[in-house]
């Protein structure tokens, strides 16, 4: 079967096709050399090898240095991040997604695999995943309430926040939304609250990892990352009730 | 006056700077996977993927900041080095070991953020492939295996494979060349 996918470039696919073999050393001796006496007569082959190594040169230095180290290779017992083709690199179709909605500026909310566990199973193997869970906000200052949900679907998670009399943020200043773990103090800095004190984020659950509170925190653009000082609400999920000491183990 | 489409990261760069919400989800699309390569080099992989996160909401809150004269990608992996650095510092109670510190800093980790902004270009410009040169292209230079063994794992004839890879080399120079073109 050829394949006849059509050339926008109009690249000539009649001239020798060893050429990224060639270049990649995939040809025994007998064979490279044989190209060699070919590239000797042919014009269009040697201006096509020109284009072929520009082509050639940028990628194995790309993959050279995107290569994960070795010792992450050993280190890893999971499979290599990119499945293989002809699916799309599987990290690319699961980490666009969230940040799609980062950038609508919705909130986005992240749990951890405890809490996802306890909170989307309750220990339960029955329990169908869809069934959403929730955990209120309880306010650390001001007066403010609200409520998150997550529903897990299929090693995804979504969550929703709901916030109710937040003061209005004020110039230069917005509500940013964070995981965080008490007992460590860890924190992961999520994104940013909607105008209305509402947001919704998807996440793989691979990302979840030792956060048990979702912390909502009132903070100005001034360069700083970090987490400000003013928490204003936060919603505990794990060990919140009976059902999480037990999954969480 | 408007860039060209081929002007790649730039052009995300300009969009992110003007608060267009896709431009977030593309400039992760495309530079996501290198980001995370080069955070790999520091820090564990959770870790990783936390400072993956903070990379880019930080690209997205300070990206009024992006000078479109910079190319895009060396303003990313600045900052994702920058995060890469805070992370290593706030670990106040374990020993970083002097290779990833002199990695990371100085002179090397200089080199090391514009070696990664130069191979996240080059991703970013298969992920513009057609899928079929695509799939072939990064197999052979991201997976490391040879044709023949692309052939295989596809169920393709090696002639096939052969004529998808030879395309999608020359596309990708073809494509790297107008990006550097597009942003003089
Ligand atoms: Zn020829």
């Amino acid at each position: 079967m050829s394949d006849l996918t059509q050339d926008p470039t109009g690249g000539a696919d009649s001239t020798h096709p060893d050429l990224v073999a060639l270049l990649r050393g995939e040809l025994s001796n007998a064979e490279t050399l044989r190209v060699a006496e070919h590239l000797d007569e042919c014009e269009a082959c040697r201006a096509d090898l020109a284009d072929t190594a520009v082509g050639h040169s940028l990628l194995s230095g790309a993959g050279r240095t995107l290569q994960p180290p070795a010792s992450a290779v050993e280190a890893s017992a999971e499979p290599a991040p990119l499945p293989p083709a002809p699916t799309p690199p599987g990290l690319l179709a699961r980490w666009s997604r969230p940040l799609a909605l980062v950038a609508a500026a919705t909130a986005l909310v992240v749990g951890s695999a405890a809490v996802t566990g306890v909170v989307l199973r309750g220990g339960d193997e029955d329990v169908p995943v869809a069934t959403p869970q929730q955990a209120d906000f309880e306010p650390v200052e001001g007066s403010g309430s609200g409520r998150v949900q997550m529903v897990d679907d299929d090693g995804a998670v979504s969550m929703t926040i709901e916030t109710r009399d937040l003061p209005k943020a004020g110039k230069g200043e917005f509500y940013q939304v964070w995981l965080f773990n008490p007992e460590t103090g860890k924190m992961l800095s999520l994104g940013i609250l909607g105008p209305e004190g509402k947001g919704g984020f998807e996440f793989p659950d691979t990302l979840l990892g030792g956060y048990q509170v979702v912390d909502v925190s009132l903070e100005k653009d001034d360069g700083d990352p970090a987490h400000s000082v003013t928490s204003v609400l936060r919603a505990t999920y794990a060990g919140s009730d009976g059902e999480s000491g037990t999954a969480a183990g | 006056m408007e860039l060209p489409d081929n002007a790649g990261g730039r052009a995300i760069g300009i969009r992110l700077a003007d608060h267009d919400e896709t431009a977030l989800e593309d400039a992760y699309a495309a530079y996501a996977p290198a980001v995370l390569a080069y955070v790999s080099k520091y820090v564990g992989r959770d870790e990783a993927e936390d400072v993956l996160q903070r990379t880019f909401l930080d690209a997205w809150r300070h990206a009024g900041r992006y000078d479109p004269r910079q190319r895009f990608t060396g303003w990313l992996f600045t900052i994702a080095h920058r995060r890469a650095v805070d992370t290593l510092r706030n670990r106040r109670t374990q020993v970083v070991d002097v290779e990833t510190i002199r990695d990371l800093t100085g002179e090397d980790g200089r080199e090391t953020v514009e070696r990664f902004a130069d191979a996240a270009d080059v991703r970013a410009a298969v992920g513009k492939l057609p899928d079929h040169e695509r799939v072939v292209i990064e197999m052979a230079y991201f997976e490391d295996l040879t044709q023949q063994e692309i052939a295989t794992r596809l169920e393709l004839p090696l002639g096939t494979v052969k004529a998808r890879a030879s395309r999608g080399t020359r596309r990708l120079a073809t494509l790297m060349r107008a990006e550097e073109g597009g942003a003089r």
